[in-house]
């Protein structure tokens, strides 16, 4: 797969914006009625059909992982971004209740496609801290990178809002789905269709994703 | 959607269902660990055959804990009310109260229910009704404050059958009934507020004064940039700029609330949008569109 990922000079943008973003974002008290929005100047940076922002994040074997690496691998197809926290009931739905990850990841493995699932919660909140997490990837056999956020900064940067909340990037580097990873919002039950699934069918096929943006389901990212 | 699919019904639960005091006790002990706990109430203790009592699955919820409106949220779901209702009996579409906006940081915006959730509907009893009726629901919802908890419960209750005219009041639950449908959304009246779009931006403004707009969008709302800076502004006026993002602007719905000093109205919103489908032509008056 050919690898135009993004240019210096947007890499650059990216990577500023998240800074500024750590230094304004200021997390208001949860249940703000009225809450103006808080990460105001920190303009989301991912949008579908653009080229998804590049970022460094550690994963709980203390190996880092950077998007633009990942997807140079000209082997690399496609890569899958999970928005992640092992306690929330909706994570358990498609990890333990379901294989729904491990099914896809499986599935696809070998064609290319790379998974990473994200840790955007502060310490503290639920879902967070590296013994929990290295316990819990165990308890779901979880056969990928789970890298930690602490900061929230990547989280924000994609305008993660749920766990699960997902994306998937094609091996060029841009954005080609956001949101939901089916269609069914319950804690328990399966949609009828995946949208990860086919979206990552799609790429293999070369073809356009048919849905590309979804509104995304499950606990809000603890940030 | 129902999610209560993979509910147990043992077998005994009819049997169950019959001895009041084990269905009580059953729910009592549940109640020390749920954090949104369910009865079902009445507003009447009898009804008249063939004629309609308003019924409601009541919710108390744990302090800082929350329920969510079946609108536009970024997280959790609307609680899942499956009626069990005996032959012949029919039950109305639940009415939900107008909601709370709820921000958490990272810009997530739910609307929620903290305290009490009262879902009030109107049970008909069939004209050959006699002696009293069994109503139950299977119940199923999520539950969050810092997390979230998925919980379900079966609720019923035990109604009389009389052919008195006048049902006794049970004094007991008119406060939950009465403070819930003082949320319901009203229509609109004709001149509450104005709407105009310009290409994709709509533009809501309330008549008169006001210290408060907000508008609680419902779940087919179509995509809206910096939602939660829009959705919600000191004054009368909202400007909403809606993006194609998840489809065509047909429409743009929810629940309009107006505060004014004390005062706050929720009022029913619904205008199409600039991708609404044209009106059909009244004859030749169509001609001058």
């Amino acid at each position: 797969m050919s690898s135009n990922f993004a240019t210096p000079l947007k890499l650059i943008g990216s990577l500023a914006a998240a800074g500024a973003l750590a230094l304004t974002a200021v997390a208001a008290a949860p249940g703000d009625r009225y809450g103006s929005l808080q990460d105001k100047d920190a303009k989301t940076v991912a949008k579908v059909g653009e080229q998804a922002p590049n970022f460094t994040l550690t994963d709980l074997e203390g190996n880092e992982h950077t998007l633009t690496d990942v997807l140079a691998d000209e082997s690399v197809t496609a890569v899958v971004l999970e928005w992640y926290n092992p306690e929330c009931p909706f994570v358990v739905k498609h990890h333990k209740l379901n294989t729904t990850m491990a099914d896809i990841y499986a599935a696809h493995k070998d064609d290319g496609v790379r998974w990473m699932a994200i840790n955007s919660g502060s310490p503290g909140k639920q879902g967070t801290g590296m013994e929990l997490n290295k316990r819990m990837a165990k308890e779901y056999n979880v056969q990928y990178p789970i890298l930690m956020d602490e900061s929230g900064d990547v989280g924000r940067m994609y305008d993660a809002k749920t766990t699960p909340h997902m994306y998937v990037i094609n091996g060029d580097g841009t954005l080609v789905y956001a949101g939901a990873i089916d269609d069914n919002r319950s804690p328990r039950t399966l949609g009828e269709t995946n949208y990860v699934a086919d979206a990552l069918k799609s790429v293999l096929a070369g073809e356009s994703v048919a849905t590309a943006q979804t509104r995304a389901y499950g606990c809000s990212v603890k940030y | 959607m129902p999610i209560g699919d993979s509910q147990f019904l043992p077998p005994a639960a009819a049997l169950a269902a019959a001895l009041c005091l084990a269905v009580d006790a059953n729910a009592q002990a549940d109640a020390n660990e749920r954090q949104a706990q369910p009865t079902l109430i009445a507003e009447h203790s009898s009804i008249a055959p063939g004629s309609t009592v308003r019924i409601a699955v009541d919710f108390a919820i744990n302090p800082g804990w929350h329920l969510y409106w079946p609108g536009r949220n970024d997280t959790g779901f609307e609680p899942q009310v499956e009626w069990e209702l005996p032959e012949g009996w029919t039950i109305g579409d639940l009415h939900w109260p107008a909601p709370v906006r709820y921000v958490s940081p990272g810009d997530i915006l739910d609307h929620i229910y903290e305290d009490r959730l009262t879902l009030i509907a109107d049970l008909t009893a069939p004209a050959d009704a006699t002696d009293s009726v069994d109503i139950a629901a299977e119940l199923s919802w999520l539950v969050c404050k810092d997390v979230c908890i998925p919980e379900d419960a079966r609720v019923s209750m035990s109604l009389a059958v009389s052919e008195s005219s006048q049902p006794t009041q049970s004094t007991a639950h008119t406060s939950a009934f009465a403070a819930a449908e003082s949320r319901w959304p009203i229509a609109a009246e004709p001149d509450a507020f104005t709407t105009d779009w310009s290409g994709t931006t709509l533009r809501i403004a309330a008549t008169g004064d006001a210290d408060r707009i907000a508008l609680f969008p419902h779940a087919d709302a179509p995509g809206l940039d910096n939602a939660i800076e829009a959705l919600a502004r000191d004054g009368r006026v909202l400007t909403l700029d809606f993006t194609r993002e998840f489809g065509p602007i047909r429409h743009v719905s929810g629940i309009l609330e107006i505060t004014r000093g004390n005062a706050t109205r929720w009022i029913a919103f619904d205008v199409p949008g600039p991708d609404a489908p044209a009106a059909a032509p009244e004859g030749d008056a169509g001609a001058t569109r």
